[in-house]
């Protein structure tokens, strides 16, 4: 038998979390080189015309990872979140729930001679990486707690950076920072530093201005809201323009809410020594727009737009790649929202072709737009772009 | 009550199904035409632009409609098939023409899962009329009708198999085959071209183990297999521009029609398609397939 090599999908930074659990695991892992303009122009070349951004991206990195030597691939489906009433995660209705087998024709069609474990597919996540490492349930239960917590800690440590590049004094020093904390991260295996690690002390040593900044939140699509490079890096080009994000999904607050019922849930608070961000009232606050579930996040990003309304900050930033089934369905409902609660909304949709100076402009017309209109507010004036 | 109907999505899969019943129940059924250049210039206008081309036209029918009836029926589509999903942007339309046409728009809804019509149905029986032997009555005429309009689609299978002109299979959803006006007319077209059309919601389905989780795409390739144990010439997949189920389905339709070495035409439509280049390539396909014959 071949030597498996595995390699993953880039999803914002989660591979570091998951590549760390994997070699614990004994698995030899490569890992898809940085998300380019060349890894989406490949992957729009071997998948087929019609499908959304995020699969031609995966398809891009695959390639680049066989390049690199990988022959195994590893990819997860939530098999349970796309409930028809409840919709919420990337199951049932959406495309998502189809990527696995869809991937395997494309990537067979390439020729490339590669693997696939989908995950969740039949049940039994811990079952299943019992058949791929060989280890036994305790070793893969604590690899997979240390994983998730550091998933959450990279979430916190970037949620931070967003905060702090609003404000920092010298351009650069919170991505410097940030890529810093990473790199540590990277190498802790540890669940005990872990938890007792604190997420600020990352950027203590960034300097900062006072000043209010902006604060603008992201909805919209899972894979675009954690993976910079399909979205142009957008919250790095909205912190330098002294504006402050804060993304309504993330991936472990995805998986800590994954746990049905009251009681898996407690137990999974203790087990990660976290607190779970409490289950919000979807359904509730989006109903006097959407009455059902339009599979994927979309009932989220109606309801979010709300909330972030409710919660004061100065505008929402939607992003989705286009033809995204559920963010095309409730994009003419924010419309209607911005209206009616006379908020900004900017939609952002993002394929394989857009180019980041045409996001920049629009996302600096946006800022300005709302910039001019808080201080027109407070009864003072500015100057477009001061 | 007045009750309008879109002639658009969930009318073409269930044409004779809600009308029926809602007639049955006592209701005038107002029903709007066949999209035309008018509902057309609607759609564009009301529709989202990303959404695809038979999501904007059901706004355009609904936009006809508007002022002619006192409510708006709208079946929410959970799943046609046990254990399988519709496309979500059927079960958003209510919501979002609220947000387009302002909130004086009413809609009867109707929900569907499983495939199972007759909750949804005593539901909004109910609601329309207090007689419970009425709304079963209308129940069981209704999905009689539903089911005579299949046996009749069936029929008209058995005897185009049995013709001897080439077939062709033409796959898709049932509204973007029959909408005529907006698939430019593309069966007919076919059909003047000496080829004998199945149209794909003809074929009877029998269940079969399929990883697609949506109804649709779970039907199709039910029906395909079938269709293909007998002799056919070629396929026409007819599919909107931007429609997220057939950017999966397709490549999966394509690849079972080339292992049997079976040519298949890929008609992407959308409002701006001109008819000229739908021709040539209506004959180009004809012409390949008849060489492909002689040769």
């Amino acid at each position: 038998m071949k030597e498996r090599v595995f390699t993953l999908p880039l999803c914002g930074n989660a591979w570091i979390p998951f590549k760390g659990a994997a070699e614990q695991l004994g698995l030899e892992v490569v890992v898809p080189p940085p998300i380019t303009n060349e890894t989406i122009t490949l992957g729009a070349r071997y998948s087929p015309e019609g499908i959304c951004l995020p699969f031609k991206v995966i398809i891009g990195n695959y390639l680049q990872a066989l390049e690199k030597g990988a022959n195994c691939v590893v990819f997860y489906i939530n098999n349970r979140a796309g409930d028809k009433r409840h919709g919420g995660g990337g199951g049932g209705m959406c495309r998502f729930r189809h990527y696995g087998h869809l991937q395997q024709l494309v990537m067979n069609k390439t020729g490339a001679d590669i693997d696939f474990f989908i995950l969740g597919e039949d049940g039994g996540l811990v079952q299943q990486i019992k058949e791929i490492t060989g280890r036994g349930t305790w070793e893969i239960i604590r690899a997979l707690r240390v994983a998730i917590k550091k998933l959450r800690i990279i979430e916190m440590v970037e949620e931070l950076s967003w905060r702090v590049r609003a404000v920092e004094k010298n351009q650069g020093d919170t991505t410097k920072a940030l890529n810093k904390a990473l790199e540590y991260l990277e190498h802790v295996h540890d669940f005990g530093t872990l938890d007792r690690l604190d997420p600020h002390s990352f950027f203590s040593n960034v300097e900062t201005v006072d000043r209010e900044p902006l604060r603008i939140g992201v909805v919209g699509e899972f894979y675009l809201l954690v993976e910079p490079a399909s979205n142009c890096h957008v919250y790095e080009m909205l912190g330098e323009l002294g504006v402050e994000v804060h993304r309504h999904l993330c991936l472990g607050e995805a998986i800590l809410r994954y746990p049905p019922g009251f009681v898996l849930g407690k137990l999974m608070a203790w087990w990660l020594n976290m607190s779970i961000p409490p289950r919000s009232e979807i359904a509730e606050i989006a109903k006097p727009y959407l009455s059902c579930s339009v599979a994927g996040h979309g009932r989220e990003s109606v309801a979010d737009t709300i909330r972030f309304h409710d919660a004061g900050y100065d505008g929402v930033l939607h992003l989705l790649p286009m033809g995204c089934m559920p963010e095309v369905t409730v994009r003419p409902i924010l419309r209607k929202i911005s209206e009616d609660y006379n908020f900004p909304v900017l939609t952002l949709s993002f394929d394989e072709l857009i180019s980041e100076g045409a996001i920049r402009t629009r996302i600096e017309t946006f800022v300005d737009v709302i910039r001019l209109r808080k201080e027109r507010r407070r009864g003072g004036h500015a100057l477009p772009g001061s | 009550m007045r009750i309008g109907i879109p002639r658009s999505l969930f009318y073409y899969k269930h044409p004779q199904l809600w009308v029926t019943f809602l007639r049955e129940l006592g209701q005038e059924v107002v029903l709007s035409p066949p999209t035309n250049r008018p509902l057309l210039e609607a759609a564009v206008r009301y529709g989202e632009d990303e959404s695809c081309l038979a999501v904007k036209l059901v706004f355009g029918h609904i936009s006809y409609l508007l002022g002619k009836c006192d409510r708006i029926f709208a079946p929410a589509y959970y799943g046609l098939q046990p254990d399988r999903y519709s496309c979500p942007k059927f079960l958003g339309v209510p919501d979002i023409s609220k947000s387009i046409f302002g909130p004086q728009v009413k809609f009867l809804r109707c929900e569907v899962d499983d495939g199972e019509f007759e909750p949804g149905m005593l539901e909004l029986g109910r609601a329309l009329t207090p007689d419970r032997g009425r709304v079963q009555q209308a129940m069981s005429r209704a999905l009689e009708a539903h089911r005579q309009y299949k046996r009749e689609l069936h029929d008209k299978y058995q005897q185009q198999l049995r013709s001897e002109q080439p077939k062709i299979v033409v796959v898709g959803h049932a509204y973007v085959i029959h909408d005529s006006y907006a698939n430019l007319n593309v069966v007919a077209k076919l059909r003047e071209r000496g080829m004998e059309v199945i149209t794909i919601d003809s074929i009877p389905f029998t269940p079969r183990e399929s990883f697609l989780k949506w109804d649709f795409a779970y039907e199709t390739m039910g029906q395909l297999h079938e269709v293909l144990a007998h002799d056919i010439e070629g396929t026409v997949v007819l599919s909107n521009f931007n429609c997220g189920v057939d950017a999966i389905t397709v490549p999966f339709i394509e690849d079972e029609l080339e292992r049997r070495d079976i040519p298949c035409m890929h008609l992407v439509l959308d409002e701006h398609t001109g008819e000229a280049g739908l021709i040539t390539r209506v004959d180009t396909f004809v012409d390949t397939l008849k060489m492909r014959k002689r040769a």
